[in-house]
């Protein structure tokens, strides 16, 4: 018998009904993990990666968001079909969040303690009771566990009087202190300077790693994700575009977005900045037919106004979307 | 030799935030920017770099007249910028600035038309103003009937150019750039760089351009100054001061930054990991401001704050590892 994915997202649409039309943000999205992978999601501002990873712990607004089709399975389970009870089993338990601005993720009214340890209380409730002692005790663990320093002083203070990079560290030791399966971390560190950046996702690689944790990444920074995972999805317009292990699509990117997003970044051994990629991201209102992207695309062919490309499989563990690949890969 | 543009001398600018005692009140002031000298040559990239609230952009609006001094001269060309109470309109024609987030740097209600006019009106009043409007769309590359259109109608690239030509209306010689990308995507990023050099060549501008991206200076800036808590830790020539990072702070941030190939991972100190919060600008550290978070520190770190050295020909570098001059007692 085989084990099921940890996730598994099948063909997922998501629209957005507003003022004027319905935006058409995802359009298909498929996506696989194993249990203890570190998967990375990256894109511009606006490709649905957020929206993506709504949609998995089922906290999109609904209305005005519609899921017209698709399903998102987790191990097995598919989670557009759970009542309200199975979900609050899976969220905290088995799928925890971690948001890009701390600041807006800790309730400024309550102060630490209080909002850390109604995370724990909650989660406990069902695994069984624990006093206030015990439930104290384990709120200082985890913030000693994301290295912070003098917890019981900090558990009584309140989300302003932290540093941003406080908050994060709060933040990741919420998460992870009802020892989820997942943890989707969506860009925890671009809020912060680049100094405290490096020293959360640090300790965010050093938590997944000792707990086996599985990890989505999600980001626009390239650099972030060649440090921090394992495979990563490339992200347009509301469809994976791309995927691959890390190693192999830096080194050998496939996708016109993909080496159009790779060739962007500034590198630090100098050699000027290439004009990057023309035009914008599409209107979601009526985005262009075809492939999403072609408007965009110096590569564009016929059949991309057209046609939406399906998935090639290249390798066992590359895949792209894009008739450029049509006879090299078979239809996956 | 190209001459200087602008020189900034010992500038300080402090912010006054509160008063403590109840009888004798005394201030409580943020020093944002604390003693900064540099100068920017005629026609480079000056690149200045830093966190959230180390205080580039005090000096920024500083320059741009937004604020005066505390202590300290910035002058241009010779001239001194606070020498009158106000800045003539000679003066201001000559230094633009292109803020962060073209969101709210544009005025919603305003047409692209009457943005880019109304520094014209004001500079060049006898001028036809549609066909420079026209003009300056054009240099910045955007078609001529964007002129009808309202900022929200733009993309954010597209509206950062709207910016762009509104400061070359006024034919400035000098263009602060505070963080111009930031705020854009990095598909996005390379036409607004590239299309900023292409102006910089075409009207001989000197450009100061502030960011805390490191990977974006090194293929922007000709000299790099890194500041920290108000105060420059070490400036160079670009191409040096990626060779040879000396300030701890600077080897910190070096390290710190993601990269996306192996030739870039080789550049980064290995050596030094990034510790410790950036300290509150109310409370900054005794002797040199890095030394909480240094690896490298000593004793006298904590009491002296070091001066400026110049270690090879216009690489300096602010700290004690690094021949500090004989001088009497802490």
């Amino acid at each position: 018998m085989t084990v099921p994915p940890l996730i598994e997202i099948k063909n997922l649409h998501v629209h957005f009904s507003v003022y004027g039309g319905r935006l058409k943000v995802l359009d298909g999205v498929n996506f696989v993990m194993r249990s203890g992978e570190r998967v990375g999601l990256v894109g511009e501002t606006g490709c649905g990666k957020t929206t993506t990873m709504k949609a998995i712990l089922r906290v999109l607004p609904m209305p005005p968001a519609r899921i017209p089709q698709g399903e998102i399975y987790f191990k097995g389970r598919d989670i557009l079909k759970m009542s309200a009870s199975e979900l609050t089993q899976i969220r905290g338990q088995g799928i925890s969040m971690i948001f890009q601005d701390p600041t807006a993720a800790l309730n400024p009214v309550f102060s630490i303690g209080e909002q850390l340890e109604a995370v724990i209380q909650h989660s406990a409730d069902r695994a069984g009771q624990l006093s206030r002692q015990e439930i104290h005790q384990r709120a200082v663990a985890s913030l000693q566990e994301v290295a912070l320093a003098d917890p019981e002083r900090l558990l009584r203070s309140y989300p302003i009087q932290l540093s941003g990079g406080m908050r994060q560290r709060v933040c990741i030791g919420m998460a992870l202190a009802t020892s989820p399966e997942l943890l989707i971390a969506d860009e925890p560190g671009t809020s912060l300077d680049v100094t405290i950046q490096d020293q959360i996702l640090r300790l965010l690689r050093k938590l997944v790693e000792e707990r086996n944790t599985s990890i989505i990444l999600i980001t626009h920074t390239l650099g972030i994700v060649r440090e921090m995972t394992d495979r990563v999805y490339v992200m347009y317009a509301g469809n994976m575009v791309e995927v691959a292990t890390t190693k192999e699509l830096f080194s050998s990117p496939l996708h016109p977005y993909t080496r159009g997003l790779m060739d962007a970044v500034p590198r630090l051994t100098g050699g000027g900045v290439s004009d990057g990629i023309p035009g914008r991201i599409p209107n979601y209102l009526n985005p262009p037919p075809g492939c999403r992207f072609h408007p965009r695309c110096p590569q564009a062919m016929e059949i991309c106004r057209q046609e939406k490309p399906p998935s090639y499989k290249l390798s066992e563990d590359h895949e792209v979307a894009c008739f450029l690949y049509q006879d090299s890969g078979k239809g996956a | 030799m190209t001459e200087d543009i602008l020189t900034v001398t010992n500038l300080k600018k402090y912010f006054v935030i509160g008063h403590s005692g109840l009888l004798k009140r005394e201030s409580i002031t943020v020093k944002a920017v604390d003693g900064v000298s540099f100068t920017v040559r005629e026609g480079e990239t000056f690149g200045l770099v830093g966190e959230s609230g180390s205080g580039k952009s005090t000096v920024a609006y500083t320059t741009i007249g937004m604020y005066r001094p505390t202590a300290g001269t910035i002058s241009f060309r010779g001239q001194n910028l606070f020498a009158n109470k106000t800045r003539p309109l000679t003066l201001r024609k000559e230094i633009q600035i292109v803020y962060q987030d073209p969101g709210s740097s544009l005025n919603p209600r305003r047409s692209i038309k009457e943005i880019i006019e109304l520094p014209l009106q004001i500079h060049r009043p006898d001028t036809n103003r549609m066909e420079q409007v026209v003009r300056l769309l054009e240099m910045v590359e955007l078609p001529p009937d964007y002129m009808y259109k309202y900022p929200r109608m733009l993309g954010g690239g597209e509206k950062q150019m709207v910016a762009i030509a509104r400061a070359l209306a006024t034919e400035p010689s000098f263009v602060i750039l505070d963080e111009p990308t930031s705020a854009l995507d990095v598909s996005i990023q390379g036409k607004i760089i590239n299309l900023l050099i292409r102006l910089q060549k075409e009207f001989h501008l000197s450009y100061l351009f502030i960011t805390h991206d490191l990977s974006l200076m090194r293929n922007v800036a000709s000299r790099v100054a890194i500041m920290y808590l108000g105060k420059i830790c070490e400036v160079a020539e670009t191409a040096e001061f990626f060779r040879n990072p000396y300030h701890p702070y600077t080897q910190m941030l070096l390290s710190s930054i993601p990269v996306v190939s192996g030739e870039e991972e080789k550049l980064k100190p290995q050596k030094i990991i990034s510790t410790g919060e950036i300290p509150s600008p109310v409370n900054i550290p005794s002797g040199c401001s890095f030394h909480l978070r240094c690896p490298a520190r000593t004793d006298i770190c904590s009491r002296v704050d070091p001066v400026m050295v110049e270690i090879e020909e216009g690489h300096m570098v602010r700290c004690h590892l690094y021949g500090q001059p004989e001088r009497e007692g802490p």
